[in-house]
């Protein structure tokens, strides 16, 4: 089972499920989870996934037009928002 | 005549009987290997419904060429499809025009006070341009145009193709009442400029009662008529903005949802055109029979390019509602009689207020069961 410190979270589960869609295609190893609740109240899933298929990730968010809300990485304790 | 031992089921306009195999054992793995409701956790089972559902809306969408899966909604059916269009839709003071053999699934809301829409009524069966009868009707207020499909009463089919071109070049937003076209004729959204698609998921797509769908085009935007949980954005107190959500309140019918993928699954295998073709050969089988026989009368589209199969009939001075009894207890045969929840559309072919006996083949009727149909109304019409 993966285990990364980067989490991409969409707005929907519509959303999300899509973009596992194109996460697999693009060849990320992914895990569905639920969304931390330090980033914030809403229930979501996210996936988590390694540092090294962040590239392949934001390819896919693109390829795929995916209503990204933000990706993550844990540093420590705390969720830092990718820029 | 004897008492067939195997009912004849003929009122598929009703609900498509019987259902294809795959519709059953979809529902049931949906209940006993899946079960968790879809988006409602994070869990392996939850996901899979989600995934169930997902898969489905996809499917919708490219079963009606819709844009977008997103806005592809699921319904309980085509009446709460069209509740939801409609009172999402419009506002106080708008004007509609309504086209067609119309049902009280449109009729009804429409005249609910509270949502105050003022309604022009167009009869128009494919004799005049339609663009010049809209602009006869059409005011600066006029947002929409509303057409049934296909009639549920005389089958009556609405050219979708011309009916699309008029109202985009009116500027008008085509709402369709899909309840009886959906698998009874091909549909395309994009093509055919339609705004908002209503349909039902247990007739022609060959899934289960308590299943419809709500398919809205690219800048189509509904207020939302039920409120409530989402399973996103719960901190907020507005329903989510966005689509599927924003017009999907509540928990939602996975075992329906998974039949009802596995009935349009089914109708792409058998392939739609081949299936409304085989409806079609028992119909005409039927008509041609029935036309036949002296004091029936026959409602059905003269135009073949303008008819879905199914149409109503009745026999001179016998009452639809004995004629359906003698076919029920006498000869095993289910029809619908009566004004089939479209009045206007009896007004409209002139069978108000006795109203038709019905006849909906399915695509499992047989040629059989059809003369069987064939010779019960000839004895009840004194012929035999």
């Amino acid at each position: 089972m993966p285990v990364g410190t980067l989490i991409a979270i969409f707005d929907t589960t519509y959303e999300t499920l899509r973009a596992e869609d194109f996460f697999r295609e693009a060849g990320v190893v992914f895990r569905p989870v639920l969304k931390p609740r330090k980033i914030g109240s809403a229930c979501r899933m996210a996936l988590q996934f390694g540092e090294e298929a962040l590239p392949s990730a934001k390819a896919a968010v693109a390829q795929g037009k995916l209503a990204l809300n933000a990706f993550y990485r844990k540093e420590g304790e705390q969720w830092q928002k990718l820029d | 005549m004897t008492m067939n031992t195997k009912p004849v089921y003929l009122d598929n306009a009703a609900t498509s009987w019987p259902k294809p195999e795959h519709v059953a054992r979809a529902m049931q793995t949906a209940m006993a290997d899946i079960g968790a409701n879809p988006g409602r956790g994070g869990y392996a089972q939850a996901r899979a419904a989600g995934r169930l559902i997902h898969d489905t809306r996809i499917l919708a969408a490219r079963f009606f060429n819709a844009p977008d899966p997103a806005r592809v909604i699921f319904t309980p059916c085509a009446t709460y499809s069209l509740n939801m269009a409609l009172q999402g839709f419009f506002k106080k003071g708008d004007h509609v025009i309504v086209m067609g053999r119309q049902h009280n699934a449109v009729i009804r809301p429409l005249h609910d006070r509270r949502l105050g829409v003022k309604v022009s009524r167009l009869v128009w069966n494919d004799t005049a341009p339609l663009v010049k009868e809209l602009a006869r009707v059409q005011t600066k207020k006029t947002r929409a145009l509303i057409v049934n499909h296909a009639s549920n009463v005389d089958g009556f089919l609405y050219p979708l193709d011309t009916i699309g071109r008029a109202a985009k070049k009116r500027g008008l937003t085509l709402i369709v009442d899909a309840a009886q076209g959906a698998g009874n004729a091909a549909i395309d959204m994009r093509r055919q400029n339609i705004g908002i698609l209503c349909a039902t998921g247990h007739k022609g797509l060959l899934g289960p009662a308590g299943t419809g769908l709500l398919l809205l085009n690219a800048g189509i935007e509904l207020m939302p008529l039920i409120k409530g949980g989402t399973g996103s954005y719960s901190d907020k107190e507005a329903m989510p903005a966005v689509y599927p959500d924003r017009l999907e309140a509540g928990s939602l019918n996975l075992p329906g949802i998974a039949g009802l993928g596995a009935g349009i699954r089914e109708l792409m295998k058998l392939g739609l055109e081949k299936s409304i073709a085989k409806k079609m050969r028992r119909t005409e089988q039927a008509h041609a029979a029935l036309s036949k026989i002296p004091g029936i009368r026959l409602y059905w589209p003269a135009k073949k390019e303008l008819r879905i199969p199914l149409f109503s009939f009745s026999i001179d001075g016998i009452d639809p509602a004995e004629v359906g009894d003698m076919l029920d207890h006498r000869h095993n045969v289910a029809c619908r009689v009566g004004l089939h929840c479209a009045p206007d559309a009896h007004r409209e072919i002139g069978s108000f207020p006795e109203g038709t006996i019905r006849f909906a083949p399915g695509i499992y009727t047989t040629a059989a069961e059809v003369e069987h149909f064939i010779h019960a109304v000839r004895e009840i019409a004194g012929c035999l």
